[in-house]
C-alpha cells in the first residue's frame, strides 16, 4: 500500500480534510439538507416517514441509500427539521417523498424567542433518534464516515422564528437577534459534542437561509460566519473535521469563509471550484455537479462534468445542493462510478 | 403636480427607501388632510419608493432584509391610503395567484415576489407555503387569474411546479394562465422542460416579467 492509498472511504475522506495526499477525490453526498433518499434508491416501500422518528430505521435507510447510490459515506439525518423542532418549532412528518418541514416557528419575532439550557434540548423533539441512529452506522459501518449534519446557527434561529420577522429583526433588533443566535449556537455546540460522542466522523454544517446572497456581506459576517466561527472551534477541539455547506453565488463572501478554519468549503452550483481555489488555494472544495443536470440530464453528461471537476481540482466530489427525489440512479452511478478509477 | 403634493410623493418615497414607517404613515396621512389624490401618492410615493429599493436590491445595496423593511414602510403608508381610494376605481394589472409548492416551507423569496408585484399595480392571492398543486389551479379558476406564480427552494420539491402544469394541461385550462416559476433549484431550462411560461430569478426580474406576460397576454379589463 503505498503512501497515498487509503484503507478505507473514511480514511480517504479523513486525509482530504488533513490536507493529506490520496490516490482520488472520494465521492460523496452529505445527508441532512442533501440527503441521497432518492425514490430508486430507497424503494416505494421505503418506511417514510417513519425512518425520521426510528434510530433503527433511520440508520437502515441511510445505509440503504449508501449501498444504492454507492457514495462513499453514511448521512445522518435525512432532513433538515430536527434542531428547530427541539428547539420548539412545529413539524409535518413529510411523506414517502417529501422530507419533514416546518409548518410552525416556535417564536413570532427575535424578542419574544426562549430556549431551555441546551442539555435540556438534547432530550427533546427527534434528536435522540439523530443520536443513536448516528451510534448505531457508526459501530455497523466502521469502514465509511458517518457525515452527521447539522444547520448552521443563524439559518437554525431563522427555522424557530417566523423567517420575515427573523430578517427584519437582524437589523431592526439587534441586541435580541444576538441574544437568539448566541442561545442557538450553544445548543448546536452540545449537539456536535454528542454526535461526536456517538461515533460521527464530521460533521457538516448547512447555512441554508443566512446566505451573503440572502443577507448581504454586512449581516452575513455580523451574524452567520461570526456565530460559525465559535461551532467550528468547539468542534475542532475534539479533532472532529467540519465541512460547510452554503448555497447561492459565494464570490464576495470567499475571504470571509476562508479565514473560517474550514477542514473543507462544499458549494453549490453557482459558485466555481476553481474561484474558491484562486482565494483559498489550501483550503479543500467540495461539489459542485448540478442538481438539476443530475435530475435531468444523462449518464454521459454527469461523467463528463465529474471529469471536468476533477481536472479543475476539486477536493471531495459531491451533487452541487443534494439531490431531488426524482433523480435517476444511472446518473448517480455516473457520479459514483469515479470511485472504481484510481486517477 | 402642486409642490405639496410633490414634496410629500417624495417623503413617501424617501421613508419606504428608509424604512421608516412613522415617516411613511405621518406623509399618508398629511396627503388625506390636504384632500390629495391617494392613489397618486401610493403610486409615485409608496410604490415609487418600493422600485428605488428594488433598484438597489438590484446592484446589491440592499439584500432581503432590507427589502422587507422597505415592504412595511410601504404597507403601513397604504393601509392609511388605500380607505380612501374609491372603490373600483384602482387600476390593477392583473391577477397573480402565488405560492410555494407542497413540501416546501421556504416562503421569504415568495414573499419579496409578492412585495414587488403587489407594489408594482398586481392584485395578488397569495396562497403561501406547502401548497398543494391542485390549490394552485383551484384558486387561479376561481378569482380569474392572470398568473400563477409558483417558487420552491427545495430540490425535492420542484417536480410540484410540474404537476400544476400537468393539471392546467389535463384540464385544459392551460391557455387561461402565464405560469412563472421561480426559486434557488430552479433554471430557464427547467421552467422550458416543464412547460411554464417563464423564469425569474429574483424578485425583481419577476415584476419586469410578470410585466411582459399580461401585455402578451392582452388582459381584459373585467374577466369576471
Amino acid at each position: 500500500m503505498s503512501a497515498s492509498e487509503p484503507r478505507d472511504p473514511k480514511d480517504r475522506l479523513l486525509r482530504v480534510l488533513r490536507k493529506q495526499a490520496v490516490d482520488r477525490p472520494p465521492v460523496i453526498c452529505a445527508g441532512g439538507s442533501m440527503t441521497a433518499a432518492v425514490l430508486e434508491a430507497i424503494g416505494e416501500d421505503a418506511p417514510l416517514p417513519a425512518a425520521h422518528s426510528s434510530p433503527v430505521l433511520m440508520a437502515n435507510l441511510c445505509a440503504q441509500i449508501q449501498h444504492r447510490t454507492g457514495f462513499e459515506n453514511l448521512g445522518v439525518p435525512l432532513c433538515t427539521t430536527i434542531e428547530a423542532e427541539a428547539l420548539g418549532s412545529h413539524v409535518s412528518t413529510g411523506s414517502l417523498t417529501c422530507e419533514p418541514t416546518i409548518i410552525r416557528e416556535a417564536f413570532r419575532d427575535v424578542s419574544s424567542a426562549q430556549f431551555p439550557q441546551p442539555d435540556a434540548v438534547l432530550n427533546r423533539g427527534r434528536v435522540p433518534v439523530f443520536l443513536e441512529a448516528t451510534r448505531i452506522l457508526a459501530r455497523d459501518y466502521p469502514a465509511l464516515p458517518v457525515l452527521a449534519n447539522l444547520i448552521g446557527p443563524t439559518s437554525t434561529a431563522a427555522a424557530t422564528v417566523d423567517p420575515v420577522a427573523f430578517l427584519k429583526g437582524l437589523r431592526k433588533d439587534r441586541e435580541h437577534a444576538h441574544r437568539l443566535v448566541a442561545a442557538v449556537t450553544r445548543f448546536l455546540c452540545s449537539l456536535a459534542t454528542r454526535l461526536i460522542e456517538h461515533g460521527a466522523t464530521v460533521i457538516v454544517i448547512h447555512d441554508d437561509t443566512a446566505t451573503p446572497a440572502l443577507l448581504g456581506l454586512t449581516l452575513f459576517q455580523e451574524f452567520t460566519t461570526r456565530y460559525l466561527a465559535t461551532l467550528i472551534e468547539h468542534i475542532h477541539g475534539s479533532g472532529t473535521p467540519v465541512i460547510l455547506h452554503l448555497c447561492g453565488n459565494l464570490a464576495d463572501a470567499l475571504p470571509l469563509l476562508a479565514h473560517l478554519g474550514l477542514d473543507a468549503l462544499s458549494v453549490g452550483a453557482t459558485t466555481s471550484v476553481r474561484a474558491v481555489k484562486e482565494v483559498a488555494p489550501s483550503l479543500p472544495v467540495m461539489g459542485n455537479v448540478s442538481t438539476m443536470k443530475l435530475h435531468l440530464g444523462n449518464p454521459a453528461w454527469v461523467e463528463a462534468r465529474a471529469e471536468r471537476l476533477l481536472a479543475e481540482g476539486v477536493d471531495i466530489l459531491a451533487p452541487a445542493c443534494g439531490l431531488s427525489v426524482c433523480t435517476p440512479l444511472a446518473n448517480i452511478h455516473a457520479l459514483t462510478k469515479i470511485s472504481g478509477k484510481a486517477s | 403636480m402642486t409642490p405639496i403634493e410633490e414634496r410629500l410623493h417624495q417623503e413617501l418615497s424617501d421613508a419606504v427607501v428608509e424604512f421608516d414607517e412613522d415617516k411613511a404613515i405621518a406623509a399618508s396621512q398629511e396627503v388625506i388632510a390636504q384632500g390629495l389624490d391617494a392613489y397618486e401618492a401610493i403610486d409615485h410615493g409608496l410604490a415609487h419608493g418600493m422600485e428605488r429599493a428594488g433598484k438597489l436590491f438590484e446592484d446589491e445595496v440592499y439584500f432581503v432584509p432590507e427589502i422587507l423593511l422597505s415592504a412595511d414602510a410601504m404597507y403601513a403608508g397604504m393601509n392609511v391610503l388605500q380607505p380612501h381610494i374609491p372603490l373600483g376605481s384602482e387600476r390593477k394589472k392583473g391577477r397573480v395567484v402565488i405560492g410555494v409548492v407542497e413540501g416546501d416551507t421556504h416562503d421569504i423569496g415568495k414573499n419579496l415576489v409578492r412585495i414587488m408585484l403587489s407594489a408594482t399595480g398586481f392584485e395578488i392571492h397569495d396562497l403561501g407555503r406547502d401548497v398543494a398543486p391542485r390549490r394552485f389551479v383551484d384558486t387561479a379558476l376561481k378569482v380569474h387569474a392572470d398568473i400563477i406564480a409558483i417558487s420552491t427552494l427545495m430540490t425535492t420539491t420542484m417536480d410540484g411546479m410540474a404537476e400544476v402544469i400537468r393539471i392546467l394541461n389535463r384540464e385544459n385550462v392551460r391557455g387561461h394562465f402565464k405560469v412563472l416559476v421561480g426559486g434557488a433549484p430552479i433554471s430557464h431550462a427547467y421552467a422550458r422542460k416543464i412547460g411554464a411560461d417563464g423564469y425569474a430569478s429574483n424578485a425583481i426580474a419577476a415584476t419586469k416579467l410578470a410585466d411582459q406576460l399580461v401585455a402578451i397576454h392582452a388582459v381584459p379589463a373585467e374577466v369576471a
